[in-house]
């Protein structure tokens, strides 16, 4: 029996009838797709990372140059200046870390009533949460600030963490429904038989099964929350509740009429913005994608 | 297939990894030759400002935790005038003892709206002094959203204004509604034509006078990634500029579309397609694509704002005298013309503090206080008699002057719906421009979408 | 005593199994109203933040409301009227659809591409598939400013390589479907890794055995990725695609940024025309109606996506 791989995905083929074309063919042309994908991937990183080091006036050249001639940290020190910017982190941090464990706990909570409660009109919440996210954030901004004006929810963190977890739930809710179907309904009925409550229920025995599906929705809205621009930038009106992604659009050393963004300093920001993201997703690559994967909730 | 159980020290782990990483990044970027000692409290690494005028304190506290007395006041403008205002500012906590918190303000009329209609429409605002442009202003007065300002600021500050640039209530669009101010000007922006007199010089070639001139010179100059102009023209907003610059010089009015409207979009289609003296992808370029193209030695003119002053001196590796030099417009068949507009300050309505609002406005826009700003912030340069008082014979206030005086300056093009009816221009002049429409269509298309904006 | 210790989960066996699937008793009531209480407050949220404000719009959408310009008035259906004849709206409808639909699909098809590729065994896999997120984690803003660059006829990288590659030129950014391609081409860049994302945990959860199964009959790759892979992943894909279909109805920082829906109208999404009617000239009622026409076009999409859902639902 040839040796075969099971951790998730598909087999190493070593012998045997299906291998038509040279090992060390196909894995050449697998690197080589490797190399291809980072290519396109990070092509833009790359110049985006590159744009943030070059000096200002320096940057952009006809014809575009690939290599930096001069180093410099400049940009960085210059947009630190520009903007409140440590004010600014502890902002989005609390933001983003808000707004995505509020989405997913309230959204888990809703995942679990629509995938375990068959109730008359159950499909119509759902579908309601689906259509929900056809509204144009755009459109919401004047209403929404009216009735945050009468709540005193306008520049607090508060309301814009409310806001974006909103936005967030409708997704949230879809993908954790499916995971809390694969939930085996015997251990549940198994703790309630013992005499658990519904909320015990939901703690110690659902929860852990679907911890990986609440770890990476929680990273996944981290992500989506930390570079959401248009509430924070609407709904925080002064340094104490704005985020950094509103100091990526009031990055502004030159008052040129608003259309001549200043790139050098948009780049370093920009840059610095996804450190942290970038940190979460490399430490926890492995978490977010079996997170997301069916068929590895056992019991 | 062991699953990763999440732990709370995971999480933590996380959190404390990418905050600091991310910390570091923001503090190495703090830390150069200018940056505060040792910022040891976040708050003050915040404000590394050279001039610390404004309280530290208020970066971290909140507006009613600042010193009993006294209250405390949100200006906002945009990031780099900041610098400028902070010793007016501080002058003035001296004097009354309120503290002024300075916020960014956003740098185009739409965020403008998109920033402040909200609050201003369910009747709060945010602010005590705002700057506000040409589109916002206006719209804000009309919505009543504004505080008329002519028993505020005293009548010595509004006579300092040359009625070239502030005309009476009842002609001025702009600054006023129904017979009453509401904007106090702070800036001056007019279209300059800026050129390279190194190379003129040297070529002996002088400054064309007419437009036809223009094009003469401008194919002397193209040739080898050497463009005669360019220019900035992605929209929103910056096709109107370009071609409301050219309508003045045609005189035609640019909101009917008249034939001295297609006049001046047929010179601008001319220049690229028919003497190819601009490149075509100016039409989705901005300013600083269009700024760094000149300072890369590729064009030899071009119409800008003033604040290229200040970028083209600013640039020290490449600057020398007489490579950004200003002269009079070429002159189109109505004359030698460029409009002008600029940013004020206004008073919302809802402004939280508004006694204190109406004697800081006054303060700022005071005949003693200009000429600080405008040394402090050439965008604050303007044509009034305190400023050109102080500073008349060197730099900026010498061009203000050479063009108020040749009679070059026209204002803004007015439309009760100014958005919707600048938007038409850049729209219908792309369509025209990137061969997608003709003139003649395109006159056409402007006239009804102008007339059904009601 | 087994009723009262158990609370909600009383008489269980027999009778438990059958409870997931059938109506019910008592039991069944008092589950309803735990369900309805942990639904409350999600769909609260979701009341409040995107139901009334859609309420709120659709009476703006029947006034010519500005407050520039008051008083407002009830126009009844004066703004379809204007919609209808004002040629951004009409052609912004048309490349929205356009936009969304090829974004999904390519999205779809490359996302794929991706989570399989990522799912095969190389070194240095866990860098990739990290980097693969950082596109999708950048701020929109800042993608589209600098895809803006990347794609400028002299500044930018993308028209330089295709130059010394194959010596043409080609006008992106100022070429009606030259923009369109290039705003297009940024929103699947950036999108994608997402998809992949996904694909890539989906592949994970088709069972080896299924493989093994495919090349004991002698199915090569693509073989077995037609009749394993494409059969458990198209349920997913459907759902995914649909819903990338409707969140991305409602982009408007992309164009906003890169383009500002130019050149003309060639790059003009519904979204920003509604941005632009409410904060370029605060015509609130006229901005209401552009949206519920994106309103519709998105009830239209969605629905003709959960049809496509079922059809693909019921297949497999």
């Amino acid at each position: 029996m040839p040796q075969i791989d099971v951790v998730g995905g598909e087999p190493r083929r070593s012998k045997g009838p299906g291998a038509r074309v040279p090992r060390w063919v196909s894995k050449a042309m697998l690197y080589l797709g490797v190399l291809a994908f980072l290519a396109i991937i990070l092509l833009p990183f790359y110049w985006i990372l590159l744009s943030s080091i070059t000096p200002k006036f320096k940057m952009f050249s006809i014809p575009p140059r690939y290599w930096p001639d001069e180093i410099t940290f400049e940009n960085y020190r210059k947009m630190a200046q520009t903007i409140p910017f440590t004010r600014y982190l502890a902002n989005s941090f609390v933001f983003a870390f808000g707004s995505s464990v509020v989405s997913v706990a309230l959204a888990f909570l809703a995942s679990y009533a629509l995938a375990r409660v068959r109730f008359r009109g159950s499909n119509l919440v759902f579908m309601g949460f689906l259509v929900s996210i056809a509204v144009p954030q755009v459109g919401t901004l004047v209403p929404l600030f009216e009735m945050f004006r009468i709540f005193h929810l306008i520049n607090k963190p508060i309301g814009l963490i409310t806001l974006m977890s909103s936005l967030l739930v409708p997704f949230t809710v879809w993908i954790l429904v499916s995971f809390v179907q694969q939930v085996p309904a015997e251990i549940e009925e198994a703790a309630s038989i013992d005499g658990a409550r519904l909320p015990q229920i939901l703690w110690h025995v659902v929860v852990p099964v679907v911890k990986p599906a609440l770890a990476t929705m929680t990273i996944i809205n981290f992500i989506i929350s930390w570079n959401e621009l248009l509430y924070p930038l609407v709904f925080a009106t002064d340094r104490l509740t704005k985020t950094l992604s509103v100091g990526l659009v009031e990055l502004a050393v030159d008052p040129s009429m608003g259309a001549g963004r200043p790139w050098d300093l948009m780049s370093a920001l920009s840059v610095t913005m996804i450190i942290p993201v970038l940190i979460l997703v490399l430490g926890f690559q492995r978490l977010i994608i079996s997170g997301l994967t069916r068929g590895a909730v056992k019991g | 297939m062991s699953q990763r159980k999440l732990t709370r020290r995971d999480f933590l782990k996380f959190a404390g990894t990418s905050l600091a990483a991310a910390s570091a990044a923001g503090l190495l970027g703090s830390c150069g030759p200018n940056a505060t000692p040792a910022p040891a409290s976040p708050t003050q690494a915040a404000k590394a400002t050279p001039v610390a005028s404004v309280a530290p304190s208020q970066a971290a506290a909140k507006p009613t935790a600042a010193p009993a007395k006294g209250k405390t006041l949100v200006v906002a403008i945009q990031a780099f005038a900041h610098d400028a205002m902070k010793p007016v500012l501080s002058a003035w906590e001296a004097k009354t003892g309120n503290k002024v918190s300075l916020e960014s303000g956003p740098a185009t009329g739409q965020e403008m709206m998109t920033k402040y209609a909200p609050p201003f429409q369910s009747g709060t605002s945010p602010v005590d002094v705002l700057s506000v442009d040409d589109v916002s202003g206006p719209a804000f007065a009309r919505a009543g959203w504004l505080m008329p300002l002519d028993d505020i600021i005293p009548q010595e500050t509004w006579k300092d204004f040359p009625e070239g640039m502030l005309p009476p209530v009842d002609k001025d669009y702009f600054h006023s509604y129904n017979g009453k101010r509401y904007r106090v000007p702070h800036e001056f922006a007019v279209g300059y034509f800026w050129y390279r007199r190194d190379w003129f010089e040297e070529k002996k070639v002088s400054v064309p006078k007419t437009w036809d001139e223009f094009v003469t010179v401008g194919k002397a100059f193209t040739k080898d990634g050497v463009w005669g102009t360019t220019e900035g023209m992605k929209k929103p907003g910056l096709t109107f500029v370009y071609l409301a610059y050219l309508t003045a010089q045609t005189g035609g009015d640019i909101f009917k579309f008249d034939d001295a409207t297609a006049q001046a979009f047929q010179f601008a289609y001319d220049l690229i397609y028919t003497h190819k003296i601009m490149p075509e992808t100016v039409l989705a370029e901005d300013y600083t694509q269009q700024n760094d193209r000149y300072m890369k030695d590729t064009v030899a003119m071009m119409r800008q704002w003033p604040y290229f002053w200040d970028v083209a001196r600013g640039n020290t590796a490449w600057y020398k005298e007489g490579r950004a030099d200003i002269a009079l417009p070429p002159a189109g068949p109505a004359g030698p013309k460029t409009w002008y507009g600029g940013w004020g300050w206004s008073v919302p309505k809802a402004a939280p503090n508004p006694e204190e609002a109406k004697d800081l406005i006054a303060w700022i826009t005071s005949n003693a206080n200009a000429p600080t700003l405008a040394k402090g912030q050439s965008w604050f340069v303007m044509p009034r008699k305190s400023i050109l008082d102080a500073m008349g014979n060197t730099g900026l206030p010498v061009y203000m002057n050479q063009y108020t005086k040749a009679g070059c300056l026209v204002p803004r093009p007015y439309h009760p719906k100014q958005s919707d009816a600048e938007t038409v221009v850049d729209d219908v002049g792309q369509l025209f421009l990137t061969k997608q429409m003709s003139l003649a269509d395109a006159m056409k298309a402007g006239r009804e979408r102008i007339a059904a904006l009601g | 005593m087994a009723q009262m210790a158990a609370g909600k989960g009383a008489t269980m066996d027999g009778q438990g199994r059958r409870k997931r699937r059938g109506r019910g008793t008592s039991l069944a009531g008092q589950r309803y109203l735990a369900a309805v209480l942990l639904l409350v407050p999600a769909v609260a949220l979701r009341l409040f933040t995107a139901f009334y404000p859609f309420v709120h719009t659709f009476y703006l959408a029947l006034t010519n409301y500005n407050p520039a310009f008051p008083p407002a008035q009830f126009i009844g259906f004066g703004n379809l009227k204007r919609m209808a004849t004002d040629a951004a709206v009409t052609s912004s409808i048309a490349f929205t659809i356009l936009f969304v639909l090829i974004s999904t699909l390519l999205e779809l098809v490359l996302g794929l591409a991706v989570g399989s590729l990522l799912n095969k065994p190389f070194k240095g896999r866990g860098v990739a598939r990290a980097a693969n997120l950082i596109p999708w984690a950048m701020p929109m803003v800042v993608c589209a400013l600098g895809f803006r660059w990347m794609f400028d006829g002299d500044y930018g990288i993308f028209p330089d390589l295709i130059w010394r590659v194959s010596g043409l030129r080609f006008p992106w950014l100022i070429n009606s479907w030259g923009s369109r391609a290039a705003v297009i081409i940024t929103n699947v860049w950036k999108s994608t890794p997402f998809l992949g994302l996904v694909f890539l945990a989906a592949l994970q959860g088709v069972p080896a055995e299924l493989y093994e199964a495919a090349r004991v009959d002698g199915a090569n790759a693509w073989q077995s990725f037609r009749s394993v892979t494409l059969p458990l992943l198209l349920p997913q894909a459907t759902t995914m695609g649909l819903f990338m279909l409707v969140w991305q109805l409602a982009s408007f920082d992309l164009i906003y940024t890169m383009t500002g829906g130019g050149p003309g109208f060639a790059t003009q999404v519904l979204a920003y025309n509604i941005y632009q009617a409410a904060f370029g000239g605060l015509n609130f009622g006229y901005a209401s109606a552009i949206s519920l026409a994106l309103f519709a076009v998105v009830f239209v999409m969605g629905g003709l996506g959960l049809l496509l859902y079922r059809r693909v639902e019921v297949m497999f």
